[in-house]
């Protein structure tokens, strides 16, 4: 890699010349064009048509002000954005977040890296990332619906199911989308797929919840079937016990292997005898209704060990599937 | 994997495959040592799109106007994940055999992007 260390540095300097302020999407931009520069110096039409230097670039940025009023009365604001990044191959696609956290950094870092999984996933999917700093946390549910409908009285002037499809993400789960649903619906008179994560009844689609941890599983099943091998009667460690955790531990045991362990931000369990169907269901009621510790575990299958405050990765298995979503956020997210 | 020893312990302790469901859980420097011990690891960009390819589901079946039933849109999505995993063959294998899905992920998450570009002109 280091033999085009020249071209790599010449290209990040003229991208923090223009966007120095942000560190997140400038990493972003570096890991791609870390791998990316090799392969275009080799592959030389892509350098003749600056295909880099355009596709850092994104299409739109739009910045807006939502305005909207609390339960006591009293304006407040916050700032929306919608990232439009690339459509070369599809409609823009990628989440809304709605978090304190969130600024044009981070959504260009996110838009940025949404082009290159969309393209992966062979659908004619473009790259997008948009939100707010708006936090749902500790907000009533009129307030959440007051500010959804703001958000969505600009945003609608800028989306639509052929221009650009938002999804949930971090802050924006089935109660967001559908406020954001029902003021586009009413603002356009079009019930059409300008939003995916609806629900069932009214656009969504079926596998939804199970999609993220069945896909990890079904690509760990051919990465290991590339190797002549499969699932069977391996042992697999599992970080998480959130909804992409509990599927992909659902599916492994579909296929024959022996689960060992699942982990919340406490510390993770550990089952020697492993993880059955009936346990999982277990767990999944603990975590999805009663919104339990996973240490609990241990009560109900004494068999089994909690280790506080410690990751799952020194279990000795065959395979690793880091799951535990949540913890991401303090990462860089 | 925040930490360069969980990912050492791993290796040692026999593991074959890191398959990431979350984003990025695993530190520059795990993957580093993954990939010269040679061990299997898929970055969530590929091994985690599931989530977002049932979103473009979600998107082809509004277009229609009709609802897939769960085997339906269960085996879509997983020939989308082995459509995935060759793409990564595609563009990361390397010369001794091992795969690198790393490169090959994001290689081949580009080159459809820029191919595109390049047929639409200078847009």
């Amino acid at each position: 890699m280091s033999e085009y260390k020249t071209q790599i540095d010449s290209f990040m300097e003229e991208l923090i010349i223009k966007n120095g302020n942000e560190p997140e999407f400038i990493q972003a931009v570096e890991e791609v064009a870390e791998t990316v520069i090799p392969f275009i110096e080799k592959n030389i039409k892509y350098k003749t048509a600056k295909i880099l230097k355009r596709i850092v670039e994104p299409e739109r940025v739009i910045q807006f002000r939502v305005p909207w009023i609390d339960d006591a009365g009293e304006p407040q604001v916050n700032r929306g954005y919608r990232v439009e990044f690339n459509s070369a191959i599809g409609p823009y696609k990628g989440g809304l977040r709605f978090h304190p956290s969130v600024n044009l950094s981070i959504l260009k870092f996110l838009g940025f890296e949404q082009i290159f999984k969309n393209s992966l996933t062979t659908l004619p999917m473009g790259g997008g990332k948009g939100g707010s700093d708006f936090n749902p946390k500790g907000k009533s549910d009129n307030e959440v619906m007051k500010f959804c409908q703001s958000f969505m009285t600009e945003l609608s002037r800028h989306i639509g199911p052929n221009t650009d499809v938002p999804a949930g993400d971090i802050g924006v789960g089935g109660r967001e989308i559908g406020y954001m649903f029902g003021q586009y619906k009413r603002l356009r008179n079009e019930f059409t797929g300008v939003l995916t994560g609806k629900g069932i009844n009214w656009g969504g689609s079926l596998i939804r919840p199970e999609a993220t941890g069945y896909g990890v599983v079904y690509f760990a099943e051919k990465m290991l079937k590339n190797k002549g091998d499969d699932f069977k009667n391996k042992k697999v460690a599992i970080s998480g016990s959130g909804n992409v955790a509990q599927y992909a531990c659902e599916k492994c045991i579909q296929l024959g292997a022996k689960v060992l362990t699942m982990s919340d931000s406490k510390g993770y369990i550990q089952d020697k005898e492993g993880i059955d169907k009936d346990k999982l269901a277990w767990i999944m009621n603990l975590k999805n209704k009663q919104r339990g510790r996973i240490s609990q575990y241990i009560e109900k299958y004494p068999n089994s060990t909690f280790h506080e405050g410690e990751k799952p990765w020194s279990v000795a298995v065959d395979v690793a599937l880091p799951c535990a979503t949540q913890n991401e956020l303090n990462k860089r997210s | 994997m925040n930490l360069i020893n969980e990912a050492k312990l791993l290796v040692d302790n026999g593991c074959i495959a890191v398959v990431e469901g979350a984003n990025m859980p695993s530190t520059p420097e795990a993957i580093t040592l993954f990939t010269n011990k040679k061990i299997l690891f898929a970055p969530g960009k590929a091994s985690n799109a599931g989530g977002v390819a049932t979103s473009g589901l979600e998107m082809s079946q509004n277009s229609l106007r009709y609802n897939w039933t769960r085997e339906e849109v269960d085996s879509k999505l997983h020939n989308i994940m082995l459509d995935i995993h060759d793409q990564c063959v595609a563009f990361g294998k390397e010369e001794d055999g091992y795969i690198d899905y790393v490169k090959g992920a994001n290689i081949a998450g580009f080159v459809k992007v820029a191919d595109a570009m390049i047929d639409q002109g200078i847009v």
